[in-house]
């Protein structure tokens, strides 16, 4: 783990024909950290982890694996483990084989073959055809091949893909413990929702270009703020007094009133002292999922 | 290189579709006896005359086999796990290539050793002389080069065209083209079945180690061209 950051990608373009899959595109992952790769569907999060480990030369611009180029890597499969593709296998061969013939190509002691096949839970089915496979145990068998280096770098594309609430319970625990032991994590989504329990900062992709890097925290805000939404059998003259005291009023609809800020006691109180009708209060926080679709609408899939 | 051989070796070992190219060698044994059945007045001089049909089936088959495989890893993107592994792609590439030299071999060898006694004991039954000992020995070791050089080529070919269907059609398709090349140039012997027939018959209007040469060199030649498409080639989604 000399280099500082685990994953740098500086000024990355790539185009395929006349479609500009890249635009410039920079980020960087730390070590220690899982960091959530999101944009719509063709917005550029495959061709960026292929070009991270050398399947797509870029046009321009770099994309370093460990400070180095992929290809540069001495020990490739122990430096940067990458879930791409789930279909990536042949489906007449068993599970554990398909482990073992890439544990014989790495130089990776076969033993390391069943400690993953355990780890991540296929004990009962590796020695089955991978075309008996479900996608969620596609989606195993391709971790454990990603594993089988014990590498410090994970790229994962939409590894969730398939499997089903306990495995995406399992998955999420399963990455927090190797962020916990010092290994960097980028994960890539088509949507935040998913991501939300699990990493610790995003980047946001739309058209090929970088839209945010930011922690997962600070992406909340950017839907703006928490609001109070009243509603009441007199709006208008409720609103008037919300401004009265003070109160910044978004909104008057209906019989809705919307004020920014997450002070509903004193939204209410003021409701109840001039004798308005409550008929309903709730505070709403705003959400991730409303943050990335306000950064990427207008970044739909141009493919 | 060795690792990668043997990792390749262990790929074609653990799929079914291997094994089932064995079935071909029944065939090579039901091949020359129908062929010499069916031609019951024959004008062959040599023991080998009467398995060239059975031997080219088995060729074909095999760089047919080879094709779709290593073709199949570049539509099913299986290859991406192999550059992951060894991100310099040459080695991976001649490692598949070598892979299928070595099946080829084993089943050219085995064709050879199927095929042999069979059309040795029609031939003798029609008054063609037997081969001597050290002919025979020339030939199977002619007939294991030749089968291993097709499933060298057949890999290549797969890399180069990687759609199953559309390579192994190259590899049938190939027949047809050479017979027309060779009749509008005049230049059948030189061409790649032409030589294979050549070395299998241990010689012929082009002599043996020109043959081999020039079958060498086809080879070489359709590895650099895999090697070439491949590396440049980007793997995507």
């Amino acid at each position: 783990m000399a280099s500082t950051h685990a994953i740098d990608v500086k000024t990355l373009s790539k185009s395929f024909g006349s479609l500009k899959a890249l635009r410039e595109l920079s980020f960087s992952v730390r070590y220690g950290s899982i960091v959530g790769f999101v944009g719509p569907n063709g917005a550029g999060k495959t061709t960026t982890l292929r070009i991270l480990v050398g399947h797509i030369r870029p046009d321009d611009g770099h994309a370093l694996v460990a400070g180095r180029p992929y290809r540069d890597l001495t020990d490739p499969l122990g430096t940067v483990g990458a879930v791409l593709e789930t279909r990536a296998m042949h489906p007449g061969r068993s599970g554990r084989n398909h482990l073992r013939i890439l544990a014989l190509q790495a130089g990776v002691p076969m033993s390391r073959v069943d400690e993953l096949v355990r780890t991540v839970g296929l004990e009962a089915a590796a020695g089955r055809r991978v075309s008996g496979y479900s996608l969620g145990m596609r989606q195993r068998l391709a971790l454990a091949a990603a594993l089988l280096g014990d590498p410090a770098i994970l790229l994962l594309d939409e590894p969730t893909n398939g499997l089903d609430p306990e495995g995406i319970r399992w998955l999420r625990e399963f990455l927090r413990s190797l962020a916990s032991e010092g290994r960097a994590v980028l994960v890539s989504s088509h949507g935040l929702a998913e991501l939300a329990l699990t990493v610790d900062e995003v980047v946001v992709i739309g058209h090929g270009q970088l839209i945010t890097q930011r922690p997962l925290a600070d992406l909340a805000g950017m839907a703006g703020g928490t609001t109070v939404q009243i509603s009441v059998s007199d709006p208008e003259i409720l609103a008037g007094l919300l401004r009265e005291q003070g109160h910044q009023v978004l909104e008057c609809s209906g019989e809705v009133v919307t004020v920014a800020g997450s002070d509903a006691r004193a939204v209410s109180r003021i409701a109840f002292r001039h004798d308005i009708g409550v008929d309903r209060l709730t505070v709403d926080e705003p959400s991730l999922e409303e943050a990335y679709f306000r950064l990427t609408t207008g970044t739909e899939s141009i493919r | 290189m060795s690792t990668l051989i043997r990792a390749e070796l262990t790929k074609l070992r653990t799929v079914r579709s291997t094994w089932a190219v064995l079935l071909v060698l029944p065939l090579v044994a039901f091949i020359t006896l129908l062929d010499a059945v069916l031609d019951p007045v024959d004008h062959n001089t040599s023991v080998v005359d009467f398995m060239d049909i059975s031997l080219a089936v088995a060729a074909i088959t095999l760089a047919a086999f080879a094709a779709a495989l290593v073709a199949t890893e570049f539509t099913r993107r299986m290859v991406g796990l192999d550059y992951l592994t060894v991100p310099s792609r040459t080695p991976v590439l001649s490692a598949k290539l070598a892979a299928f030299a070595c099946v080829g071999a084993a089943l050219g060898l085995l064709a050879a050793l199927i095929a042999h006694p069979i059309s040795t004991l029609i031939a003798s039954g029609r008054g063609v002389p037997a081969d001597s000992p050290g002919t025979v020995a020339l030939r199977v070791i002619a007939v294991t080069l030749v089968i291993a050089v097709l499933g060298a080529i057949g890999a290549a070919l797969g890399v180069l065209i990687p759609q199953p269907a559309v390579a192994v059609g190259a590899v049938i398709g190939w027949q047809f083209v050479e017979g027309i090349l060779g009749m509008a140039f005049g230049i059948t012997d030189y061409l790649p079945i032409g030589l294979i027939t050549t070395v299998a018959h241990l010689g012929g209007t082009v002599a043996l180690p020109v043959a081999v040469a020039f079958l060498c060199l086809y080879t070489a030649v359709a590895a650099s061209a895999a090697m070439l498409v491949a590396k440049r080639r980007d793997l995507t989604g």
